[in-house]
């Protein structure tokens, strides 16, 4: 007995700094926050809470708000409204109005990385045409939950790819490396948006739907595409599944390299699908666009002096003696090469 | 009256159960003493008494001569009492000999002849009826189970063990009690190192009486502090077998329905003969179960608390906020909360086993609306935590020995206390002052972890997760049995 109580009094005394207990009753759940940057440039922050009390409409969260010259004396002014200690590590989302992403970014996501109670494994939006809060408060509203709608989105379109916090950040801080984030807009309800772009920690636009899905295809992100060929009668739609990308940097010649597999999903009249040459001219077309596509995202990017697709971070890593060539985007010679096979028409007559 | 007689009487005054029977059969005096609440009185009319006429009057009629005549009835010829009762046990005592008494107090008849004592076994059958295990339930095991009578326990292990080498024997120990306390084991198979020390232990026993194996367990084990059981108490003669061909020993103890095997394994309070009584291959997920549930039924309230307090990150949202909401309007702290509905259970339990069976049932009904859906409609406590209580609760009976159960339930709350002070750390610490308490245990010199520390890797693959298949079990463990290969005669 005398052994148990020593052993009680050496875990208070030495594991008693760990004691950080915190009831569930105490805990302000937050699902989403939203931070816009005001004309006054002031910071508000909104933040979707959890209810928890039981009764009929348990969904639907409560919104507070509060204001402050930086984001964590925001933060702090929320005791303001909320008499529960708000609880971050469980965040889904966070929305960032288009303000802060084009002036400033990185003092906004130092708060979250500082913080030590937060996983940071909730995923950045920003708001396209639109406040922040006012996202915010058309999800809880409509009560959407972000993180299914942008896996799906992921998932079966392309255009959005889920990285969290963390691999924001990571990107963020990586040399030669552009990041792109997902965006949502507003519209009659919310909408997960083309994905925008950054140079170094500053937003410059918004990539178009294609050139997401080309961002997402060479970044490997997408689990299946639809790619279209030829017009009316010719037209061909085939899905993409799994593709996979590789990027080889040998002196100045990049070469990113796609394969994967690819089923006809639907046809026009013209094509018939009985022999093999057809097949093949499908492939060839539908490889050609892909290789145009990533093409000219590369060079519309190039000219902006976006690197897009990381390239001078693969520089770095091989220690690529163009890396420290300032204008290494010019320098380089990109060589795409596309190979889909199609192994399925999908259709009902028999095919080559 | 005889001097003899008067002495004994003397002695037996205030014991009024004693019956006393005079006789007189042509001129010889005859008494014949018994206590009425142990004797078979059947017997004694039948066979004592019976026998006793016919020894006395066909010796009369067939003594030829007058000098054989009147010798027998001075008493100077032996009557030969010995050849001439129908009961197979009987007895000359010396008339100085004070063991009459506990002959007399065991369910013997004395009688007195001519000078001479004798006793003679006639008792009645106090004990019931071998019926199935309480306590030890068995789906394809052998039905029976061990009674108060030792003579009849010693014949189930035999009934099943047909050797010479099962050796047995038997002491009396307790002053006032005289219980029969018997050792059994296999001669070539146990370690004979082992055998000399219990029987050691046994000889240092003082004590005025042995009711039950209990207490021979605690004057033979060597340390008694530890939480856990260091022998295994079975009410099945199979289980005693099956552990006897291994070399363990076995005390039996006279009035007491169960069998003390010793040295113990903790993974004999795990794993279960009926293991052997199923097939193979289906065993392994058996016994995965049961460890699963081990863990489960120590560590689910601290593992919960630590969750709900400390580390709210680890949970799935959507887990989180349906805890939250239970937990909305509960006054306690959730140490509170757990310490009652585990406080509650505890109560039930014991209440359970201690009430007849007829209120028992009407407790069990009243503990569990109180414990399921009063609780919780008043607030007291939040439903989570009692599922988490029935989930502990549930796992824990998946146990038999008591004593395990006791021991796991101290260290269920052991680890609640240290989860409670530090979180998933503190579980870490009560792990470790767990497994050091169950490795610092020894049963009877030998390791109480055994196969795991010490490790043998054989007897772990085999013990723990699966069994051996029966055909190819052809070793012994090394460390009950010197004799190592079991002997397979050929046709």
């Amino acid at each position: 007995m005398k052994r148990y109580i020593l052993t009680f009094i050496v875990i208070v005394l030495y594991f008693g700094g760990l004691n950080s207990v915190r009831e569930l009753g105490d805990l302000a759940i937050v699902k989403a926050v939203s931070i816009d940057l005001n004309d006054e440039g002031k910071y508000e922050i909104s933040a979707i809470i959890i209810d928890t009390k039981e009764k009929e409409n348990k969904d639907k969260g409560l919104l507070i708000s509060s204001v402050g010259n930086s984001v964590h004396e925001a933060a702090r002014n929320m005791v303001d409204v909320s008499s529960k200690k708000l609880y971050i590590a469980h965040m889904e989302s966070l929305i960032i109005s288009e303000k802060i992403a084009r002036e400033d970014l990185e003092n906004t996501l130092d708060f979250f990385i500082r913080d030590n109670e937060g996983s940071n494994s909730f995923f950045l939006f920003i708001a396209k045409d639109a406040k922040a809060k006012e996202c915010l408060e058309k999800i809880n509203e409509e009560e959407i939950d972000l993180v299914p709608f942008l896996k799906s989105t992921q998932k079966y379109k392309g255009n959005a790819n889920i990285k969290s916090l963390n691999d924001v950040v990571k990107i963020l801080l990586e040399k030669g490396r552009s990041l792109c984030v997902n965006t949502i807009s507003l519209e009659d309800n919310i909408k997960i948006n083309n994905m925008a772009y950054f140079k170094n920690y500053e937003m410059i636009g918004y990539l178009s739907e294609n050139e997401s899905i080309t961002y997402n295809l060479v970044i490997n992100e997408v689990d299946n595409i639809l790619e279209s060929v030829g017009e009316e009668n010719s037209l061909v739609i085939v899905e993409i599944v799994e593709p996979k990308t590789k990027v080889n940097v040998k002196d100045c010649n990049v070469n990113i390299d796609v394969k994967g597999v690819a089923h006809i999903t639907q046809t026009g009249k013209n094509i018939t699908l009985d022999n093999i040459q057809e097949k093949e001219n499908i492939e060839i077309m539908i490889n050609n666009k892909i290789r145009d596509e990533i093409y000219s995202l590369f060079d519309n990017k190039r000219k902006e002096e976006v690197d897009i697709f990381g390239i001078g971070n693969l520089l770095y890593r091989k220690k690529n003696i163009l890396y420290n060539n300032e204008n290494y985007l010019n320098n380089i010679n990109l060589l795409v090469n596309v190979d889909i096979d199609i192994v399925n028409t999908g259709g009902i007559k028999k095919a080559w | 009256m005889d001097n003899y007689i008067e002495f004994i009487k003397a002695r037996l005054k205030k014991l009024d159960d004693i019956y006393y029977r005079k006789m007189n059969i042509n001129g010889n005096n005859i008494w014949i003493i018994y206590n009425e609440s142990l004797v078979d009185s059947n017997l004694v009319s039948n066979f004592v008494v019976r026998s006793l006429v016919e020894l006395i009057e066909n010796t009369d009629f067939s003594v030829k001569s007058l000098k054989d005549k009147i010798d027998l009835k001075l008493g100077k010829k032996d009557i030969n009492l010995e050849n001439s009762i129908a009961i197979n046990k009987i007895k000359k005592l010396d008339k100085s000999d004070t063991t009459v008494f506990s002959y007399i107090l065991s369910g013997f008849v004395m009688i007195y002849i001519n000078s001479e004592v004798y006793v003679v076994e006639a008792r009645g059958n106090l004990s019931r009826s071998i019926s199935e295990p309480v306590n030890e339930n068995s789906i394809r095991g052998a039905k029976d189970s061990f009674v108060e009578n030792i003579v009849k326990n010693i014949g189930l292990v035999r009934n099943r063990i047909k050797s010479e080498d099962l050796f047995y024997n038997e002491r009396l120990i307790g002053t006032k009690t005289k219980t029969k306390v018997g050792l059994m084991y296999i001669q070539n198979v146990v370690k004979h190192d082992l055998v000399e020390y219990v029987e050691k232990k046994l000889e240092d026993i003082i004590i005025d009486g042995i009711l039950d194996v209990n207490y021979i367990a605690e004057y033979i084990e060597e340390n008694n502090e530890s939480d856990f059981p260091i022998s295994i108490v079975t009410e099945r003669p199979d289980v005693t077998s099956y552990y006897l061909l291994q070399g363990r020993i076995v005390i039996l103890v006279d009035n007491s329905p169960y069998a003390l095997i010793l040295p113990a394994f903790f993974e004999d309070f795990v794993n279960n003969i009926d293991d052997y009584y199923q097939r193979k291959s289906n065993v392994f997920i058996t016994k995965l179960i049961r460890y699963i549930c081990m863990v489960l039924t120590v560590m689910t309230p601290a593992f919960y608390l630590s969750l709900i307090t400390f580390d709210q990150e680890s949970i799935p949202t959507d887990l989180l906020i349906s805890f939250t909401s239970q937990r909305e309007g509960v006054p306690f702290p959730a140490f509170v909360e757990a310490i009652i509905m585990i406080f509650a259970f505890e109560v039930l339990r014991e209440s359970d086993l201690r009430s007849n069976k007829i209120s028992g049932n009407t407790l069990s009904i009243v503990g569990a609306l109180i414990l399921g859906d009063a609780a919780v409609s008043a607030g007291i406590v939040s439903p989570i935590m009692i599922i988490v209580v029935a989930l502990t609760v549930i796992s824990g009976l998946t146990f038999q020995d008591i004593n395990i159960i006791n021991a796991l339930r101290k260290w269920r709350i052991l680890f609640l206390i240290f989860s409670s002070l530090c979180g998933l750390v503190g579980i870490a610490v009560a792990s470790t002052f767990f497994i050091t308490s169950l490795v610092c245990t020894t049963s009877y010199t030998k390791a109480f972890t055994y196969p795991l520390a010490p490790l043998d890797e054989l007897q772990a693959k085999y013990n723990i997760l699966s069994r051996k298949f029966i055909p190819k079990d052809t070793t012994r463990e090394k460390i009950l049995s010197n004799n190592l290969t079991k002997a397979r005669e050929k046709r």
